[in-house]
């Protein structure tokens, strides 16, 4: 077992080395040098001041195994637009913001969704499986700015109960919160029905019927835990995904998340902010996933028994 | 004998995307206290369903018992119960061991658990007590070290294991009645002996009734007391293990019985083998099932289907009808 | 009950009853039987054709490209007789943007999906079918690439190829897009090979090409069509996000997720200019999906929900 979570961290690191290469050299095939990208019209010895300060005139590889370095060292590199600005800091400033929303939403939006997934598939072609369905079927189909759009115009606009834009309180979290959980409400009530359907027609509910247990104890016993095994994978990328920020709603809603900073970023051509959220967003990403393997191993007794034989 | 459980009138059909499958036709038979009543049928004829009818585990959505169905229990009928009476009896009175034991253990769940839950759902005793019913429940069906077992899960286990795992569960509360559906036909052929055994043994003990459930025929023989023979959703025949054997009255029994490999046959003799599939259980059946396949037969078998006489319902049986010799062919070897 | 009743004759097993039951059908007339008779598959289709029809009828009747040029002084309108869905912040008709936009919109949702699907059931059947080391290196790369978060490709890769046109955004849709179809495609062939039928054809001495082209392909190509159906809204969405950041079809062109975006800010005022485009995005993805779900239904009734 041990010996798995090792070759899976192995695994991990090798994906991260990828990623970070292919992100960096993709950033300096960019045509020209980034300072010039930025400003356009400086005097050329402040720009070859620059090139020095950041190690631009060095070769590529040189500056490839820099950055790997530093990297190691923990150090995430900083902006080029605002000197002095590390991505650890704005990652540290910027993603409880996204985390607080997104963590919400996503509790809201995942035990509501799981809750409608399980409601459905036990009311299989009955009344609360088609309105289940045709709810899940609107919140993935509606684009998320169309949702956030409405949601201003109804209760902030119409009837002003939450303000429109802005982070200055709990009253302002309303809307976009509302917003972002409908995609994973969605999404999980699809997943969790289809997920229980599987284990409803499964051999060995028949079996606990046939013993006598009592209905609400195969629904908790038997099929819940199964049918949850499934999500766990998808619920730890999701959870992954907070951090990173849900990069429409935090604009639209003017919060200081995350994702709206990634957005100005790009925009800014700030590359080595670029480079260094999408290393730890990234990283973040890999992790959820090497935990969704290990708690998946931990709960399922078939993949345990496996991995130890 | 007294009757233990009565099957009156059961009838069931399955809405399917072709159309209405009527896989039981109304079906009466007694069962029997401390017997091994054997069914008996080729893949489809109902058999199963039967089974599972009389602990209403059939899908609710897609099967539908007919109204004038019953199962009668204590003066009871389970078919109508209300849930919470029924589920006193299911896994208690009345349980159930079925064909693929690896299908049929929930495999998130411990074996010892399984086991437990089944014991606590019936009788009020608490974890300890419920993990030493079930140790001796492991013990009971012969299985090597109880206490080992109760940790471990299913796919740890071998075929064998698992379908005595299996009837563990199901004697947990010393039922009256215990169906067995195909129990042994998953397993290799000499662990379907021992399994058979074991049941029979544990019948013995305690003295409850098998409703044993199979396909093959040559199984039965020294293992039932009564055998009854299913073809498309009806009793053909019934009778003792020793009458249908020696002398069967239906000519599929006969054809059943003549396709069984015996000791005592010549050498490279052929085996015999039934032509033609059972028919579709869509139609509606005038006649006997059978007739398209049956060697005996005749105008009236295609119009109407016989009334039973003597535990069989064939036309031959009818005083009108000639006198033929259902085995021949098969004795002339 | 007469005595010519009681005749011996004996059965014949196949009765005209049974051959009656037992119609043979092919396998794809089978599947478009289902389909026909899933009514809510069906009107998403005649939905998807009727969209179809109208962003490419649209800009013709509405008298394209005259309604396309921006006119000061019917700017923001309403929906009227003559702007069906009012004119937008330069007075251009909006219908004719829906239309056009919707052009874009659907041409990137089947494109993508299209170029996604040729590269995955490429790479994903020649993994299946090389097997052993060389699909393992293939699928280990295949687990690398899909391990990037998806929208974290797209945005890296608008940002460094640094043009805005459409094919740029494909390219970046489909760059790590493939993955998954490679291994629903790779699993699915693995599966069937691995079949009892596969393992009788090779008893029965069948050539390997024959197995291939009998076999696989068929019985992979009902699993890439689900797929199909089911990529295409992903990509039609994925577009709106990236012209909704900025990221995405730049002006003159434009695309329901531009169209939206432009009309985000201005929605208290002038709600109908976003939710014409929205209402596109939202019934084409609508139609897509439910036509993939009934497809699956259809083309593999064991998997029916």
């Amino acid at each position: 077992m041990l010996k798995y979570i090792f070759k899976r961290i192995a695994y991990m690191a090798l994906v991260m080395l990828t990623v970070t290469t292919i992100t960096f050299f993709l950033l300096h095939l960019i045509p020209g040098d980034p300072i010039t990208a930025m400003v356009q019209d400086l005097p050329e010895e402040t720009r070859q001041n620059y090139l020095a300060a950041y190690g631009f005139e060095q070769p590529l590889g040189k500056q490839y195994l820099l950055y790997l370095r530093q990297l190691l060292t923990g150090d995430l590199g900083q902006s080029l637009r605002y000197p002095g600005r590390k991505v650890a800091d704005i990652v540290a400033n910027y993603s409880p913001v996204s985390a607080l929303v997104g963590g919400i939403a996503l509790l809201i939006g995942v035990t509501l969704g799981l809750a409608c997934g399980v409601l459905a598939a036990l009311n299989r072609d009955r009344w609360p499986d088609r309105a289940v369905m045709v709810l899940a079927l609107l919140g993935t189909t509606i684009p998320t700015f169309v949702i956030a759009a409405l949601l201003q115009y109804a209760l902030s606009v119409t009837w002003p109960v939450f303000p429109t834009t802005g982070y200055k309180g709990a009253r302002y979290l309303v809307l976009p919160v509302v917003c972002m959980c409908v995609g994973p409400l969605a999404t999980y009530a699809r997943y969790m029905r289809s997920s229980m359907l599987d284990v409803v027609n499964a051999d060995y509910i028949l079996t606990a019927e046939a013993k006598g247990l009592s209905e609400g104890r195969i629904v908790m016993k038997h099929m819940l835990r199964n049918s949850l095994l499934p999500c766990v994978t998808m619920l730890c990328v999701s959870v992954a995904g907070i951090f990173a920020g849900s990069f429409i709603v935090e604009s639209i809603f003017a919060l200081p998340g995350l994702g709206r900073y990634f957005i100005s970023a790009i925009s800014d051509r700030d590359y080595f902010v670029v480079l260094g959220l999408n290393v730890v967003l990234t990283g973040v990403y890999v992790c959820a996933i090497l935990l969704s393997d290990i708690l998946l191993m931990l709960l399922d007794p078939r993949i345990r028994t496996g991995v130890k034989a | 004998m007294r009757e233990l459980l009565t099957v009156k009138n059961l009838s069931v059909t399955f809405s399917a995307y072709h159309g209405e499958v009527k896989a039981v036709r109304d079906v009466s038979f007694p069962v029997y206290e401390g017997e091994t009543l054997a069914m008996v049928g080729e893949s489809g004829c109902g058999k199963s369903v039967t089974a599972k009818a009389i602990l209403r585990l059939l899908d609710h959505s897609s099967a539908k018992v007919s109204s004038a169905s019953a199962v009668l229990y204590k003066g009871k009928n389970l078919l109508t119960l209300p849930k919470r009476e029924l589920n006193r009896i299911r896994g208690s009175e009345i349980s159930m061991v079925f064909q693929d034991a690896m299908a049929s253990l929930n495999p998130t769940m411990t074996v010892g658990n399984q086991i437990m839950e089944t014991v606590r759902a019936h009788q009020a005793v608490g974890k300890r007590e419920a993990a030493k019913k079930a140790c001796e429940l492991l013990a009971l069906v012969e299985l090597p070290d109880p206490e080992g077992l109760l940790k471990r899960y299913p796919h740890e286990l071998s075929g064998g294991q698992r379908q005595r795992v299996m009837i563990a569960m199901a004697l947990s509360c010393d039922p009256k009645l215990l169906i067995a559906d195909e129990p042994t036909t998953a397993l290799d052929v000499t662990v379907q002996a021992q399994i058979l055994g074991l049941l029979l043994k544990l019948q013995k003990k305690l003295n409850m009734s098998v409703l044993l459930i199979t396909h093959d025929l040559g199984l039965v023989a020294g293992v039932a007391d009564r055998v009854q023979v299913m073809y498309a959703g009806q009793i053909i025949e019934r009778g003792t293990t020793r009458e249908i054997f020696q002398a069967p009255k239906h000519p599929y029994t006969a054809a059943l019985l003549t396709a069984i490999p015996r000791r005592n046959m010549e050498r490279r003799q052929p085996l015999t083998a039934l032509p033609g599939t059972p028919p579709d259980l869509r139609l509606e059946l005038n006649g006997c099932p059978f007739a398209a396949r049956c060697r005996f037969a005749m105008p009236i078998c295609k119009k109407q289907m016989p009334e039973e006489t003597e535990g069989c319902r064939c036309w031959l049986r009818h005083p009108m009808a000639p006198k033929v010799d259902l085995m021949e062919g098969d004795r002339d070897a | 009950m007469r005595a010519e009743d009681f005749i011996i004759e004996g059965g014949s097993p196949a009765s005209e009853q049974e051959l009656l039951a037992t119609k043979p059908v092919t396998y794809a007339r089978d599947a478009w039987n289902r389909f026909k008779k899933n009514k809510v598959a069906v009107a998403a289709a005649i939905l998807l054709l009727c969209l179809t029809l109208l962003v490419i009828v649209g800009p013709m009747v509405s008298d394209y490209p005259a309604a396309e040029r921006a006119n000061a002084r019917a700017r923001n309108l309403a929906p009227n007789a003559e702007h069906w869905f009012g004119t937008d912040s330069m007075g251009r008709d909006l219908f004719t943007r829906v239309c056009l936009g919707g052009r874009a919109s659907i041409l990137i949702g089947l494109a993508g999906a299209a170029i996604v699907i040729v590269l995955g059931s490429f790479y994903g059947g020649i993994a299946a079918l090389l097997g052993g080391r060389a699909d393992n290196l293939m699928m280990r790369t295949v687990d690398i690439l899909s391990s990037v978060p998806n929208l974290l490709v797209i945005l890296l890769i608008s940002v460094v190829i640094d043009s805005k046109s459409i094919a740029t955004m494909i390219f970046a849709m489909t760059v790590t897009g493939w993955c998954p179809t490679a291994r629903i495609v790779r699993s699915q062939m693995l599966r069937i090979s691995q079949s009892e039928y596969i393992m009788a054809a090779r008893l029965m001495d069948i050539a390997p090409i024959k197995i291939v082209l009998r076999h696989l392909i068929p019985n992979t190509m009902s699993v890439i069509l689900v797929d199909t159906t089911f990529r295409i809204p992903g990509f039609i969405f994925s577009e709106a996000f990236l012209s909704y950041v900025g990221l995405g079809v730049q002006p003159p062109q434009t695309s329901w997720g531009a169209l939206a975006a432009a009309a985000q800010s201005m929605f208290q005022f002038y709600p109908w200019q976003l939710l014409f485009p929205a209402g596109g995005i939202a019934l084409t993805m609508l139609a897509f999906t439910l036509l993939g779900d009934g497809l699956r239904d259809a083309l593999d009734p064991r998997l029916r929900r």
